[in-house]
């Protein structure tokens, strides 16, 4: 029998697309995406779970990904930031940030835009309150939050009209 | 280090932080650039070089990362000694 903690096949789909590798069972899924697959927009900021610059969503649920043991996201479908954009054209909410200032050194973005998202994705019209407790899992340490927060109010608000 | 992990470095979420205000100070600072003063960040930049230094001076041997780990000193050291041409510097920059 082949050894359990040496690499394995692992299938999973990321951003629509299905893909299978080979990697060891405890690889951080976060390194699986930037190394394996080269999607770098996550982020490695702590490292333990505190930060999440490295958040992505893993079958509908919002997860740091350097917590994640690959072998748990086996068959699962992910969403990274770059699952955000379609081709070249940001989303509404990625458009919003961008027209609100809601990045300066960029680290925290793809975390606080997929946070963003999955709040968007539940509540669609959210209260400010609603917005800093959602993002209260993503640190930043340029900003003071308030442009990333009015961002996503803005975001909601655009969804709604149009 | 006391706080070195992010579990215990309390930075503030935006749930902590308190709606904020700014001013504008017009008075500048006489010694900054165009009476500029530079606020909040202390400037954490020089320690970890120095002490890297001074342990190179010491030990005639380079080290070019951080952080400096015995066994990092131990292995340099032991591949400066397998291979006595190699040259020692004098610290690194």
């Amino acid at each position: 029998m082949s050894d359990p903690r040496g690499p394995r096949e692992i299938s999973l789909t990321v951003n629509g697309q299905g893909k299978t590798l080979r990697a060891y069972p405890m690889e951080r899924l976060l390194d699986v995406l930037r190394q394996h697959l080269k999607l770098t927009g996550s982020k490695e900021g702590c490292g333990e779970g505190e930060c999440g610059a490295c958040a992505v969503i893993v079958d509908g649920a919002l997860v740091n990904s350097c917590l994640v043991p690959v072998l748990q996201v086996q068959n699962s479908t992910i969403v990274t930031i770059e699952g955000m954009a379609q081709s070249s054209r940001l989303s509404p909410l990625q458009k919003s940030f961008l027209d609100c200032g809601g990045a300066q050194c960029g680290i925290c973005t793809p975390g606080m835009i997929l946070a963003a998202h999955h709040l968007l994705s539940r509540v669609p019209r959210p209260s400010p309150e609603e917005i800093r407790e959602a993002l209260a899992g993503n640190l930043c340490r340029c900003t003071g939050y308030a442009q990333i927060c009015e961002g996503v109010a803005n975001a909601a608000n655009r969804e709604v009209l149009g | 280090m006391q706080n070195g992990q992010m579990t215990n470095y309390i930075m503030p979420t935006s749930a902590d932080l308190p709606p904020i205000r700014v001013y504008f100070e017009e008075l500048g600072n006489v010694h900054g650039a165009f009476g500029a003063k530079g606020i909040g960040e202390l400037p954490m930049d020089g320690p970890a070089p120095a002490i890297v230094n001074a342990i190179a001076d010491a030990l005639g041997t380079p080290f070019d990362s951080i952080p400096l780990l015995p066994e990092d000193i131990f292995q340099t050291m032991e591949s400066c000694s397998q291979s006595p041409e190699a040259p020692l510097t004098q610290g690194v920059r």
